[in-house]
């Protein structure tokens, strides 16, 4: 039973990272593509979209992933691991305060009248695209972490 | 603001106080190497059941502080109204956090008849001024920082897409109304106090 909610609880924190990872990657990329176009409808509706999976994604992230921590009996922060684990914690402090301002933003972008211009493009690609670079970097903390 | 971004703020900002709480408090946790001791006795249903609930009470809480008034009144530069009652919310959900599972503890004993209703009634009193109290230290510390992303996101949001609703003379009438209002008798009540 309880082997069986540990690996419930570790597919749900790879599978928050999956909508977080995948959703940032995904607006970043229609982004680009409707710079290219001149447009900026469809990375709107998709940043919308993703800003509100995000926070529910997130918040799986958080609760799983201090499960993980209790269910593995994680060694102690002298260790290399601790050290690294430390490093993670306090990118995702940094991670969630930026990923605060960027759905302020969205937001503010969203209650324009009428549909977003195209001057928010470079916008999505700035923020999106720094949001799947910080994704990124955590995924190799936590590689780091689960495998040495 | 459209009711639909005012949806999105809420389970945003909802969303990250408890994520911001969780991950202020493990951090420095781990670090002392106090984590590591708890966490395996804690559990993880538990750790599910209480994260869901300071979840629930944290939107609950930040759907009453942000009011489409509130909220038009802090686009525009206003920041006495959100504070009062940003540390307002977060006075009650630190009450309801002691409550709830002190409640779930105690209810057998409560309804068969408490065998100690003072010593329960004081516990309760001590308790939900302390919980009051901290709950308002940490409303107004998150707050400040939600006042913070708000600052910066209209620094980096793009300009030249259009009209901004908030920056419409009704938008900005209402809210300077409301500020002035606010600003002017410093001893009024909060904004929406009585409700």
């Amino acid at each position: 039973m309880a082997e069986t909610l540990h690996v419930a609880v570790r597919t749900l924190h790879v599978l928050g990272m999956v909508v977080l990872l995948g959703g940032a990657g995904t607006v970043w990329y229609v982004a680009r593509r409707d710079g290219r176009g001149g447009g900026s409808d469809t990375a709107s509706s998709l940043a919308t979209g993703y800003e509100w999976a995000f926070w529910g994604a997130l918040g799986v992230m958080v609760v799983t992933g201090v499960g993980n921590l209790g269910a593995l009996g994680a060694p102690g922060p002298e260790t290399r691991w601790g050290t690294i684990l430390l490093v993670k914690l306090a990118l995702v402090a940094v991670f969630v305060l930026g990923s605060l301002v960027r759905t302020v933003a969205i937001a503010r972008i969203d209650a324009e009248e009428g549909r977003p211009g195209p001057a928010s493009v470079p916008f999505y690609r700035r923020a999106y695209g720094a949001t799947t670079a910080a994704l990124l970097v955590l995924v190799v903390l936590a590689e780091v972490l689960a495998h040495g | 603001m459209a009711e639909a971004d005012r949806r999105l703020l809420v389970w945003t900002l909802a969303s990250f106080h408890v994520a911001g709480l969780t991950v202020g408090f493990a951090l420095p946790a781990y670090a002392s190497g106090g984590l590591s001791d708890v966490l395996p006795e804690f559990g993880t249903v538990l750790g599910f059941l209480g994260y869901a609930y300071l979840w629930v009470l944290s939107f609950l809480a930040t759907r009453w502080v942000l009011t489409d008034e509130v909220l038009e009144a802090t686009l525009v530069g206003a920041v006495r109204p959100v504070i009062l009652r940003g540390s307002a919310g977060g006075g009650l959900v630190g009450l309801a956090t002691l409550l709830g599972p002190l409640l779930l503890l105690t209810i057998q004993d409560l309804l068969s008849g408490p065998s100690n209703p003072a010593g329960i009634a004081l516990i309760v009193a001590i308790g939900s001024g302390i919980a009051t109290v901290v709950g308002v230290a940490f409303g107004l510390v998150f707050t400040l920082l939600d006042l913070t992303a708000v600052r910066i996101a209209g620094l980096v949001v793009p300009d030249g897409d259009g009209p901004n609703p908030m920056a419409t003379e009704a938008a900005v009438g209402s809210a300077t109304e409301q500020t002035e209002s606010a600003e002017s008798t410093p001893d009024s009540e909060p904004v929406g106090e009585g409700e």
